[in-house]
């Protein structure tokens, strides 16, 4: 038997099935065969050198993973950036990785960067003939590196390397019972990593039939059918998604739903409520999915087991330990540990002690189980997203007015948290209502859509501790209380 | 209910969800780069809790612009 360093060795077990990708949206499918095939010119039309950073904008779509799969071929560092980021956000971005390649279909960026980086149109590879690429690619090379605005506003970049990931796709497989009989259905957006570790990279290691839509709002009017005519087998959504087929009046009398085990639900914290709800109307189980960039999925919440109840995050995949620290944090341990972060050793060394990771978050074991509580870190999670509170207040010290702010989330039914801007103004006497569009429109110009406070409240003064530092946790609480 | 306070209804949960106090009468997805696929979703959810609307698969395509909220406001009347 082969050695299998990527998961792209894994995919070729499986260029002779007939399984492969389809794209719902267009109606394009490809066969494994052909995806790897793919890959392969894509590798012998592009001149990038093993260990080069592949920055990748681009839509949910077949050729997004035949991307994926030249770049495992090619040694490259795979960088998936969320396909609507804004421009000037890009900028910050690339400005930290700098990556000696960008592709991208996006005309505003490819408009933007033309002379600043190396760009490939997303259709490049088709200049070149067939050859099958012979890979030497070793376990211990970068395979990926996943962008994040980072806890203190400063940007982060994952570096995970091949073994890191083939240990931690392994284990997804075995404890999601994944097999080359499932057919997935992607829907979540693919610069993210939780379509990446539970959708994409599991499909290619199990050859299983992967079905692609760009986006829940392609879905909407029809989600259930769709489970049921390609009978998926399992897919996963975030907690915003939920509470909408919660509402959804929908009569799936006449649909087979037999097909889906369970759904995953995760990026946010998931109400008990809600995931009852869910399975009270349509008899799915939701599974409450728990993980985070540096280490992948770590647990497995699995409804099929014998007297499983809504909750807890379940049990930790095989391929790491868990345990909870004296002061309450989940620390983690294993082989889907991060290998580094990108240009920052000492961020690394600080989160990671002993082999442990520190995950910033909060759990408790009940009965066997674990369990997800609280943040330790100031995240805001919107809709599954995690926003940087720094990132925003950043960007609001540019108006003059602004003595100083904190930048919170407030509980919201629908999101999880919104936005909400704290502000302490240098001239009180100055209109509040001229003042907040001004900060809107700052943050417009600089900030994703979903970044701008959707609340600003104007203080007196800021909470802060002794030393002068902002008790954002107080904050926190003062607006939720509000 | 008239109109205009209809209107009114709509433009004060759009200006609240997409942060902006400048909402015209024809406001549509199309005039706001706020107004993605997760502040639609908490448009349709928003309007379902305000207004006695039912949201189905039927109809969920059917939030994008103020004029096409009324309508679906209007037909569940």
């Amino acid at each position: 038997m082969s050695v299998k360093n990527t998961i792209a060795d894994y995919l070729n077990e499986h260029s002779e099935s007939d399984n492969g990708i389809y794209e719902l949206d267009t109606g394009l499918s490809k066969s494994y065969a052909q995806v790897v095939e793919t890959a392969n010119i894509i590798n012998n039309t592009l001149v990038i050198g093993e260990g080069s950073i592949l920055t990748v904008v681009l839509p949910n779509s077949i050729l997004y993973v035949e991307y994926f799969v030249a770049s495992m071929l090619g040694g490259w560092i795979f960088n998936p950036i969320p396909y609507f980021t804004q421009v000037q956000e890009l900028d910050k971005i690339l400005s930290y990785v700098n990556p000696d390649f960008i592709i991208t279909d996006r005309n505003d960026i490819i408009k933007s960067c033309k002379d600043t980086h190396k760009l490939i149109s997303s259709h490049d590879y088709l200049k070149s003939d067939y050859k099958k690429i012979v890979s030497n690619i070793r376990s211990d090379m970068p395979a990926a590196l996943y962008y994040s605005s980072g806890t203190t506003g400063n940007p982060k970049g994952v570096i995970y390397t091949h073994e890191n990931m083939v240990s931690l796709i392994g284990s997804i497989v075995r404890g999601f019972k994944f097999s080359k009989k499932d057919r997935q259905l992607a829907l979540l957006p693919f610069g993210h990593t939780a379509s990446i570790n539970y959708n994409i990279l599991p499909s290619l290691m199990v050859g299983c039939d992967l079905y692609i839509s760009q986006g829940f709002e392609k879905l909407r009017s029809n989600f259930f059918k769709v489970l049921s005519d390609y009978k998926i087998t399992y897919t996963q959504i975030v907690p915003t998604i939920l509470f909408v087929l919660n509402k959804l009046k929908v009569d799936i009398s006449k649909i087979d739903l037999l097909d889906i085990s369970f759904i995953g639900c995760g990026s946010s914290t998931l109400p008990i409520k809600a995931q009852d709800e869910f399975f009270d109307k349509y008899n799915i189980p939701i599974s409450n999915l728990y993980g985070l960039s540096e280490t992948g999925p770590s647990h497995i919440d699995d409804p099929r087991e014998l007297g499983w109840s809504s909750g807890s995050i379940g049990q930790p995949l095989d391929v790491n330990e868990c345990k909870i620290s004296i002061d309450g944090e989940i620390l983690l341990k294993g082989k889907n540990i991060f290998h580094s972060y990108h240009k920052n050793k000492k961020l690394y060394d600080k989160v990671v002690e002993d082999e442990w990771f520190h995950t910033g978050d909060l759990g408790f074991i009940k009965e066997g189980k674990f369990y997800f509580s609280d943040r330790k870190k100031d995240l805001i999670i919107l809709g599954g997203i995690n926003i940087v509170p720094m990132e925003i207040e950043e960007v609001l010290y540019n108006h003059l007015n602004v003595l100083e702010c904190a930048v919170v989330g407030k509980k919201n039914d629908l999101h999880g948290e919104e936005i909400v801007a704290v502000i302490v103004p240098r001239d009180s006497s100055y209109d509040q209502k001229k003042f907040s569009q001004e900060l809107k429109k700052i943050c417009k110009e600089k900030l994703s859509s979903y970044k701008i406070p959707r609340i600003i409240y104007f203080w007196e003064s800021i909470p802060k501790t002794h030393s002068k530092k902002i008790m954002r946790r107080k904050v926190r609480d003062e607006v939720n209380n509000y | 209910m008239s109109s205009e306070k209809l209107l009114d209804r709509i433009k004060k949960i759009l200006s609240e969800i997409l942060g902006s106090d400048d909402i015209p009468d024809d406001a549509s997805q199309n005039d706001f780069t706020e107004w993605d696929s997760l502040a639609y979703l908490s448009v349709v959810a928003q309007l379902e809790s305000e207004f006695v609307i039912e949201i189905s698969e039927n109809n969920i395509n059917n939030f994008g612009s103020i004029p096409d909220i009324i309508k679906e406001i209007e037909a569940c009347q």
